[in-house]
């Protein structure tokens, strides 16, 4: 297994597959850490936005990158600030108990912003949909 | 003085022309020339750890020197190296951390690769190392890991270390006889399908079309986002049986499968995995045959999109649609690479299209076919 990209390496490995894949006018922007529940980065995540529109992004892991490009287009903010997604958590009446950050819930490819909650536990954030945590054994 | 072993180049040349005539790199680097030698960046240990190239105005390359790197291409980076420039900005900011420094040589260092540095030194002995675009002095000892100067060699550890630079011996040792023995030898990037010929022993990219004729027009397959967070079997197999004409809501699947409602809804548990099947055939009145496979491989992702037929995919904890599949198939196993065409219900209410994803990195727990019975 390869190590995994620095943020810089992501960023412009990220915007090189962009220049190929994404929609012309798309443009990334820097690299933002994937966490996993320890809190270690385990990939990264290169948004790909038109305007002020998510249209996709590049995942860069130690195993290689790939570019993913949304059925629907997201609010950027809602994807990349981490004072938008706790605004959202927020609204739909969840109490922010911690910095949100960027990670999954239960399987990477559940990317989802992460938030925790001032009674323990953590809310999950992806565009304007948010759920608490539940354990899993399931396919979701 | 050159560094780079001779054979570097030409090895480096056929990766990257791999890459681009597979799509993985942009095609702006055909006809470039993999330059003999480059700017040499150096170990902290003082031996030169690799070559950084030019290739084109926007791309260069860090070429191994070290057999530690365990492959002569290290990495491929878009972007400019400029290093006069970057020797001045970082000669600039040494002058602001050090009144008159006296020193006879300058170097690029990776001070914790591949973070790289300006090494200035007098008589050998270092006088300052300035980080390259930040010009931040670089401590010999620093309690912050984000300045932590680590030898790239010693960071690997022996065993890995040594593994790496078998490896790299094996790969000078081979691969240019191959690829001589095939008239394939240049330091030049192809990507012209006449010059893969003899060296990709088979490359299929295959995405779904209207029909198994590769003319028809593509794609027709829809993505479907999931509408809550935990119905992505739901829309996986709504994905499946819209392909066939079946357009069902995700409430109604979600009642089929028993996964809840809209506003009280539920993900499959893993013993349910096999209502898939029942529900595809079901919803099709059996005009489906569906499968399930618990032994997932990369042949039947090639066979079911091969006969244009997308594939419902389960990871651990996730499920998918699978619909195409790229296969490089080289004489030289460093160059080949299996990657699938995914149709992600995540993240809900959009989905994502990925491609390609990494076959050999990705766990695979079920898979979930289904087709038509001719008549």
């Amino acid at each position: 297994m390869k190590d995994l990209p620095s943020q810089g390496q992501a960023t412009e490995t990220g915007a090189w597959l962009a220049a190929s894949s994404a929609p012309p006018g798309a443009r990334t922007l820097a690299a933002i850490p994937v966490r996993d529940s320890s809190g270690d980065v385990e990939s990264w995540f290169v948004p790909v936005a038109i305007g002020e529109s998510l249209v996709g992004y590049v995942r860069v892991s130690q195993d290689g990158s790939s570019y993913s490009a949304l059925g629907q287009g997201q609010p950027l903010a809602a994807w990349t600030d981490p004072a938008q997604v706790r605004q959202v958590a927020e609204r739909a009446g969840f109490r922010v108990g911690g910095i949100p950050f960027l990670g999954y819930d239960g399987v990477p490819a559940r990317l989802a912003w992460v938030v925790p909650l001032s009674g323990g536990g953590v809310a999950y954030v992806t565009g304007d949909a948010v759920w608490p945590s539940r354990p899993r054994e399931r396919t979701t | 003085m050159r560094h780079l072993d001779e054979r570097v180049p030409g090895i480096v040349a056929m990766q990257l022309g791999a890459l681009s005539r597979s799509g993985f790199l942009p095609p702006e680097l055909t006809e470039t020339e993999v330059p003999r030698e480059g700017t040499p960046v150096y170990d902290l240990d003082g031996a030169v750890l690799f070559e950084r190239v030019v290739l084109n105005g926007g791309t260069y390359a860090d070429l191994a020197v070290a057999p530690e790197a365990g492959a002569p291409l290290m990495a491929v980076t878009k972007g400019d190296w400029q290093p006069e420039t970057l020797i001045e900005q970082a000669t600039a900011a040494l002058g602001k951390h050090m009144r008159k420094p006296s020193y006879d040589e300058s170097r690029f260092v990776a001070y914790s690769f591949p973070k790289i540095a300006v090494q200035f030194l007098d008589a050998g002995q270092e006088v300052a190392l300035v980080e390259c675009y930040t010009g931040i002095l670089v401590p010999r000892e620093a309690a912050d890991d984000n300045f932590k100067r680590i030898p790239f060699k010693d960071g690997l550890g022996k065993g890995v270390a040594r593994r790496r630079a078998t490896g790299f011996t094996n790969t000078l040792a081979t691969v240019p006889g191959e690829l001589q023995r095939i008239h394939r030898w240049s330091p030049l990037i192809r990507v012209d399908s006449d010059w893969f010929e003899p060296i990709i022993r088979r490359l299929e990219v295959k995405e779904p079309h209207y029909s198994t004729r590769g003319t028809d027009h593509a794609p027709c397959y829809e993505l479907r986002g999931q509408e809550t967070n935990v119905w992505c079997a739901d829309a996986s197999v709504q994905m499946m049986l819209d392909f066939y004409r079946y357009n069902y809501t995700q409430d109604r699947l979600a009642t089929e499968l028993g996964l809840g409602t809209r506003q009280d809804p539920n993900g499959l548990p893993y013993s349910r995995d096999g209502d898939v099947v029942t529900v595809l055939e079901h919803l099709t009145s059996k005009a489906l045959v569906a499968g399930m496979n618990t032994t997932p491989n990369f042949a039947e992702f090639v066979t079911e999109a091969r006969a244009n037929r997308p594939v419902i995919s389960f990871i651990p904890g996730h499920s998918r649609t699978v619909a195409g599949f790229v296969n490089l198939v080289p004489i030289l196993p460093v160059l080949g690479f299996q990657g699938l065409l995914v149709y992600d219900p995540w993240p809900p209410n959009a989905g994502v299209i990925t491609r390609w994803e990494n076959f050999a990195a990705t766990t695979y727990r079920v898979t979930f076919t289904a087709h038509v019975i001719p008549a």
